[in-house]
C-alpha cells in the first residue's frame, strides 16, 4: 500500500523524496532501532512498486534511517549512475546514520561498478552536511513548487567514483 | 496545409515512436536512449492513453513533424508541480520552426494550468538546444558532471529550469515569437 503523507507524518517519518512507497509500518516500527547496517532483505520487497522505484538495486537501514539506491534512469546512457533516496525518522535519525549509510552507498557503487550517485535534498542541512562528508558535491537546485506555504528549492547533490576505470 | 499543433492521438504513437528514435544514434546528443524504442515502452515513459496526457503534435499534410509533452519528473518528489520537458522534430523538420512552435506551444500549456515550473534535461554538449532553450526563458540550474555514457564518452546533463509561476500573467516571448511565425 502507498504511504501518504499522513501516514507518514503517523510513523514519524520525514522523507527526502516520496515517490518510493515505504516497507510496511509494522516492520519498520519493529527494525527501526536496529544499529547495524545491513543488506536489503526479502522482506524489504515493495510489493506495489512505483515506476520510479524498478530499477531499486540495494537497500539498508541503520537507526534512524533508510537509504535506497535505484538507477538514476532507465534510460541505457545512465547505467553506471544510481539515485540515492534516504528516509528519515523525525525522532531517531541522526546525522552519523545518515553519514554511514550514504559512505556504506557509495562503497557498495565502486563495488559493483557504479560510478555516480544523485541524492536529492529539500532544505535538509543535517542531510546536506552528511552528504558533503560522504564525499557528496553540489550541483544545484531546481524548484520543489509543492504548493506549500514555504516552498523550498530542491538541492542536488551528485557522488562521483574517483579512479574508476570504465 | 499549414501546420498546427494539437493534443496527440492513439494513432500518432507510431510517428511519435518514429520520430524519437530518430533522436537516437552516434554523434546525436538529444537522447540517453542508446538504441530504438518501440510502442510499448513509449507507453511505460508517457502513459497507456497519449490522449489524456499533455502530450502535443505538430501535424502538416504530410504527417507528424515533432512532439512535445511535459511528465512528472521521477528525479523530483511526488507532489512537485515542476514538469519534465520532451521535446523530438523530425529529421526533415529540425531547420525549421517546428521546434520553437511546439516548444512555445507546451510553455502556454504549462502557464495556464498548474505547472511551476518545466524542467529541461539536455547534454551539456547539445548547445542547439541549450541555446532555443535559453530564447524561452529557460536558465541552468544544475549540471551533473560525467553522469551519462554515450558512444564510449562521459557526458554532463544540464537541467534547466523555466519558471511558470511568475510568467502565468503572460508570457511575451511567446507571444512575440507566435506573432511572427506562420
Amino acid at each position: 500500500m502507498r504511504m501518504t503523507e499522513d501516514d507518514r507524518r503517523a510513523a514519524g517519518l520525514s522523507t527526502v523524496d516520496i515517490n518510493v512507497p515505504l516497507p510496511n509500518h509494522e516492520r519498520m516500527a519493529r527494525d527501526w532501532s536496529e544499529p547495524v547496517i545491513r543488506n536489503a532483505l526479502p522482506c524489504d520487497s515493495i510489493d506495489e512498486r512505483s515506476k520510479s522505484d524498478s530499477g531499486r538495486l540495494a537497500c539498508w537501514q541503520y537507526g534512524g534511517a533508510i537509504l535506497v539506491i535505484s538507477k538514476a534512469s532507465l534510460k541505457s546512457a545512465y547505467r553506471f549512475a544510481t539515485r540515492f533516496r534516504i528516509y528519515v525518522n523525525a525522532n531517531g535519525g541522526r546525522a552519523e546514520h545518515v553519514s554511514a549509510l550514504l559512505e556504506r552507498g557509495t562503497a557498495w557503487c565502486r563495488e559493483n561498478g557504479y560510478r555516480t550517485a544523485v541524492l536529492l535534498c529539500a532544505d535538509q542541512p543535517l542531510r546536506e552536511s552528511a552528504a558533503r562528508r560522504a564525499g557528496f558535491e553540489l550541483s544545484g537546485e531546481v524548484p520543489s513548487l509543492c504548493g506549500a506555504e514555504e516552498d523550498r528549492a530542491t538541492r542536488v547533490l551528485q557522488w562521483r567514483s574517483i579512479g574508476w576505470i570504465g | 496545409m499549414d501546420r498546427v499543433i494539437r493534443q496527440a492521438r492513439e494513432r500518432d504513437v507510431p510517428e511519435l515512436v518514429r520520430i524519437y528514435n530518430q533522436s537516437i544514434g552516434k554523434d546525436r546528443y538529444a537522447n540517453c536512449d542508446e538504441s530504438a524504442i518501440d510502442d510499448a515502452v513509449f507507453h511505460e515513459r508517457y502513459g497507456a492513453r497519449v490522449s489524456e496526457v499533455e502530450l502535443f503534435v505538430c501535424v502538416d499534410r504530410m504527417g507528424v513533424c515533432g512532439w512535445s509533452g511535459l511528465r512528472e519528473s521521477s528525479f523530483l518528489p511526488e507532489g512537485s508541480t515542476v514538469r519534465e520537458l520532451s521535446l523530438y522534430v523530425g529529421d526533415s523538420h529540425q531547420r525549421g520552426v517546428v521546434g520553437a512552435r511546439l516548444l512555445a506551444h507546451v510553455i502556454r500549456q504549462a502557464e495556464r494550468s498548474d505547472v511551476g515550473a518545466i524542467l529541461a534535461i539536455v547534454f551539456r554538449r547539445n548547445r542547439a538546444s541549450r541555446r532555443g532553450l535559453a530564447a524561452f526563458g529557460f536558465r541552468r540550474a544544475v549540471r551533473l558532471r560525467e553522469v551519462a555514457r554515450v558512444d564510449g564518452r562521459w557526458e554532463d546533463m544540464d537541467w534547466l529550469v523555466r519558471d511558470c509561476a511568475r510568467s502565468r500573467q503572460g508570457s511575451q516571448i511567446q507571444s512575440r515569437f507566435e506573432a511572427s511565425t506562420p
